[in-house]
């Protein structure tokens, strides 16, 4: 009680600036003159009397300082005190230091912010759902190292019905619907989803209701949600919308309710419609086990973990698989978090950058620790006065990390600023690599980090270098006058120890940016089986209930390609599905002749069904055969072509024309006519797979992709491209157009994005470091200016000067150096999966890294080396 | 030649609460005098030491101070017992006769009286 009043009454002095020095003062006044007149009367001589009541009353200046401290908070006014001190310091008397280590600082803080705002958007920020990390994905898989896969249907609904860890399981495909109004048909982007969909990510309707359990059957699925935005663009809004009956896919549905906008992210985000899964009784038959067309989203029972739901489905799917070999055999499933399927591609790619900012930041505060040091020393003389005058050490290092936490703060200020500009560039880059970018933005977790980082590298590298400052002897120092102070050892080896991380942090990265630079070379110098320029490709997919019947798909697609051919610039037109660079189909094969094995057991082969023009406008290379014409239509001779890989692999050496293949419908078998070179259709990267072509007239299907090679400009082509299919059905929507460059250049766009940032950043880094070695170095050189003006007297060459600093500044950057060749080893390996045919210890390029950053350094040590050596012996001696 | 008593704080702090207790409103000067009286001269207190104590009792609120004219007319701070001050004495006191008869038995005690 009485203590909290004291505190009270202090906090309000200091707060109020209320001051006892005035009291005290004249109490001390009264009580000498008091005690004086005391003595007077004892008979002392009055000189005599105030002396003698002075030295009873003992040291003023403790009893002052104890009055003071009694009286408020002297720790925070010492706070004050060394704050304007300290601002008086950096910005009066040493601003150019100031601005240095603040941009150096706000470089290294704000590329950290910015970096580290994109992984808080991207990988760390819950997903918009109720408890968002209890919804998982389950996907199958086949042997570990393959990629996983959709999960087929008869397999989710045995895991709906055996599986207990989850409350719910769903599933949902893609299902664009074609969408029939008043005007130019639209195509709505749409899904299919079991019942309980809307249960496992359990979003309410803003209006209506969602699905029930009964509308997820065949027959009565003629319901449909929109979402806010939807029917915002089609209807200008919700009103009335309960009821209402949309024309989708030439069928009529009836609109249930309406779900709120930015649902769906990490699933199925910006959709416009949902509608009833509603399996038909063939799509759930076992012969459909091998089929993985659906994507399941789960949510966790409640205390169940994801590696006891693993757990529970891996052993499901060891049991279907022994009960249906067939389909099942090597299949096997897992359970993710949804958030981190989707960002899982993009995690190591963060973190990586994230490393290199790290770095770069590590770099930038060596060399302040450096400035801080070579600072201190020239301000000996100042701590040696402060110390005679009773500071203590303790109060030394705390003046002094005032000043370096003020600039770490400072710099940190600057930084956020640096990374809200960087993260608007970063943000023009990135939608095409990063999904959530919607996310990225500097919020209050941005800023406290920042704000930490900012704290905590003051604190680390601004401790150092105070600790060795305030030891000060204060009489060697104050006795030595005028003279400079000689470079004390331990600070001398701080100073080298900080040139050999720079080095060695700098080679990492500079490596790293190497190696992700030839292996972007490598990727750019691939051929990808097909030339990008001068071709568009239009996708739209045919309603179902339109065009049932495979004749009706091929009697389209050839009525569309007679017209785009009449079209004036068209050089060559086709039609194909799948196309390369979108999701493909893969299927076993079998060849004939070969020893049966189950189904399980054969080859897989990707596949393509295309009309004749295909390989001539694609620019494939035929390697042997003939590609397929006119005449091979649906009544006509199967026929199929094959690519080098697969033939290479099944035939050997062996002419594989006129052999037969039967894919996916094994028993269907086709004569190859032909064999063409590879073609990279499953990404740039890809390479390897088998790949089998049908002609489209004889395996036709719905979705239709339109290949255009003009000679004149492709863009230009596109309003009578889409034209002609609204000739020949005017409800038929065209949603995707795409060239072959830009369809090309996404699959660069990640190896772009990281190689362009880390070349940004190992430059940044390569600069700072460059300027830190110089800086130690000129240092160095000039605290020994004395030491050259004696070897020169007494007969040193100015050559031998010169070999003297440079070997000094040699030998730091070849530790750094090695020690820098090291880390690159171990750091290599967290690259190798971001690599294109590129080992993570490619040697050229480490070889070549190391020789241009060691050519640099030893360059930065060369030009003080050089001023050093020319100095006149008689200045430097008379200047000691 | 016997070192004469450091005073502690806290001594300290009751020791001007007894003397304000007993002589009513006094400066510090006054305190000071009379401290040094009543312990006879085997106790030396830097007098300047005395106003920060002065200081944090006041801050705690067990005295309270005031301008006033000492006795030859000099301005004068004086410092009077509060009536915080004064249970505050007592408490003080009882705690210190408490502390001075536990360890006045134990001196008292012989090693035979322990056996």
């Amino acid at each position: 009680m009485r203590s909290l009043r004291r505190l009270f009454k202090r906090i309000s002095n200091f707060a109020t600036r209320r001051r006892h020095d005035e009291r005290l003062r004249e109490e001390i006044e009264s009580h000498l003159a008091a005690q004086t007149e005391e003595n007077l009367r004892a008979g002392v001589a009055p000189l005599e009397a105030r002396r003698q009541a002075a030295l009873k009353f003992g040291t003023m200046q403790a009893v002052r300082e104890d009055y003071r401290a009694e009286g408020g908070l002297s720790f925070l006014e010492d706070l004050f005190i060394d704050f304007r001190y300290a601002v008086r310091q950096l910005v009066k008397k040493s601003r150019g230091f100031t601005t240095v280590v603040i941009l150096t600082l706000a470089l290294g803080i704000g590329a950290c912010t910015a970096i580290f705002s994109v992984i808080n958007g991207v990988l760390l920020r819950p997903l918009n759902y109720p408890a968002p990390d209890r919804v998982v994905t389950i996907k199958e898989t086949q042997l570990p190292g393959l990629p996983d896969v959709y999960a087929s249907v008869p397999n989710f609904l045995d895991w709906q019905q055996q599986a207990k860890s989850f409350s719910h399981i769903a599933a949902f495909v893609g299902a664009p619907l074609n969408f029939t109004n008043a005007g130019e048909p639209q195509q709505l982007r749409a899904i299919k989803v079991t019942a309980h969909f809307f249960d496992v990510l359990q979003v309410q309707p803003t209006i209506g209701r969602t699905f029930n359990p009964e509308e997820d059957t065949p027959g009565k699925h003629h319901v449909v949600l929109l979402t806010e935005p939807a029917c915002e663009r089609l209807f200008g809004g919700t009103s009335g919308i309960l009821g209402r009956q949309l024309k989708l896919n030439d069928e009529m549905y009836t609109v249930v309710g309406v779900i709120p906008a930015g649902f769906g992210y990490g699933v199925a985000p910006n959709m416009d419609a949902f509608i009833p899964m509603a399996f038909r009784p063939d799509e759930t038959t076992n012969q459909n086990r091998g089929m993985h067309k659906v994507i399941t989203v789960a949510r966790l029972r409640p205390g169940v973990s994801v590696a006891e739901a693993d757990a529970e489905l891996k052993l499901i799917a060891a049991q279907l698989a022994a009960q249906y070999p067939e389909t099942n055999k090597g299949w096997s499933a897992f359970v993710m978090p949804l958030l981190d399927y989707w960002v899982q591609d993009v995690r190591l790619l963060l973190y990586t950058l994230l490393g290199a900012v790290g770095f770069v930041l590590l770099i930038a505060c060596a060399n302040v620790a450096n400035l801080l040091l070579a600072r201190a020393i020239s301000r000996h003389r100042e701590f040696s006065v402060r110390a005679a005058l009773g500071a203590t050490r303790g109060r030394l290092v705390r003046q002094l990390m005032t000043e370096t936490l003020l600039l770490a703060l400072a710099g940190g200020a600057a930084g956020v600023l640096l990374a809200h500009w960087s993260l608007q560039g970063l943000l023009v880059l990135a939608p095409a690599v990063l999904p959530r970018t919607f996310e990225i933005r500097l919020d209050g977790t941005v800023l406290a980090v920042c704000l930490a980082l900012s704290v905590s590298t003051g604190l680390l590298f601004g401790l150092a270098p105070a600790w060795l400052a305030s030891r000060v002897d204060i009489t060697s120092a104050l006795k030595a006058g005028a003279r400079g102070t000689t470079e004390n050892r331990s600070r001398g080896r701080l100073r080298g120890l900080l040139v050999i991380i720079q080095v060695a942090l700098a080679l990492t990265l500079l490596a790293g940016a190497g190696l992700l630079t030839r292996s972007f070379a490598r990727l750019t110098r691939v051929d990808p089986g097909f030339t990008p320029g001068g071709a568009v490709v239009l996708r739209f997919t045919l309603p179902e209930k339109k065009y049932p019947q495979p004749e009706q798909q091929v009697a389209f697609a050839d009525k569309l390609l007679e017209r785009v051919r009449a079209l004036p610039g068209v050089e060559r037109a086709a039609v194909a599905q799948p196309f390369p660079f979108f999701p493909g189909w893969t299927f076993p094969f079998n060849l004939e002749g070969r020893p049966p094995v189950p189904e399980s057991e054969l080859p897989n082969s990707s596949y393509y069904a295309v009309t004749p023009d295909y390989f001539p406008a694609l620019g494939a290379r035929l390697v042997r055969g003939r590609v397929f014409s006119a005449e091979d239509g649906p009544d006509a001779p199967r026929v199929a072509i094959i690519n080098e890989t697969l033939a290479r692999r099944c035939f050997g050496d062996q002419n594989p024309l006129g052999k037969r293949i039967a894919i996916n419908e094994l028993e269907k078998w086709r004569e190859i006519v032909g064999v063409v070179a590879n073609i990279r259709a499953g990404g740039i990267k890809q390479r390897g797979d088998n790949q089998v072509y049908e002609p489209f007239a004889q395996n036709p299907h719905r979705t239709l992709n339109l290949l255009v090679r003009s000679g004149e400009s492709t863009a230009a082509l596109v309003p009578s491209l889409r034209a002609a299919v609204y000739s020949i059905d005017k409800d038929q929507p065209v949603p995707h157009v795409r060239t072959l460059d830009t369809l090309l250049d996404d699959h660069m766009a990640t190896p772009r994005f990281a190689v362009l940032l880390l070349a940004i950043l190992s430059s940044a880094a390569l600069v700072i470091a460059s300027v830190g070695i110089y800086g130690v170095t000129a240092y160095t050189a000039v605290q020994r200016t004395g030491e050259f003006g004696i070897r020169m007297a007494i007969g040193a060459q100015r050559r031998d000067v010169l070999r003297l600093v440079l070997r000094q500044g040699a030998k730091l950057v070849l530790i750094g150096l090695l020690a820098g060749l090291i880390s690159t080893l171990v750091a290599g390996r967290v690259l190798t999966s971001m690599l294109f045919e590129t080992s993570p210890y490619d040697p050229i390029t480490l070889a070549t890294i190391t020789i241009v950053l060691g050519g640099i350094a030893v360059l930065a040590c060369l030009l003080p080396a050089y001023r050093a050596a020319k100095i006149n012996p008689i200045e430097a001696l008379r200047a000691e | 030649m016997k070192q004469k008593k450091d005073v502690q704080q806290g001594t300290l702090a009751l020791m001007i609460l007894k003397t304000l207790d007993v002589m009513g409103p006094l400066h510090g000067y006054g305190v000071a005098r009379r401290i040094e009286q009543i312990s006879g001269d085997l106790l030396t207190v830097n007098q300047g030491t005395l106003y920060p104590v002065l200081l944090r009792l006041e801050q705690e609120g067990a005295i309270a101070s005031d301008w006033g004219p000492s006795e030859n007319n000099r301005r004068a701070r004086f410092y009077r017992l509060t009536r915080a001050g004064h249970k505050l004495l007592a408490t003080e006191k009882r705690d210190w006769e408490q502390t001075a008869a536990i360890i006045a038995r134990f001196f008292d005690v012989n090693a035979e009286d322990l056996a």
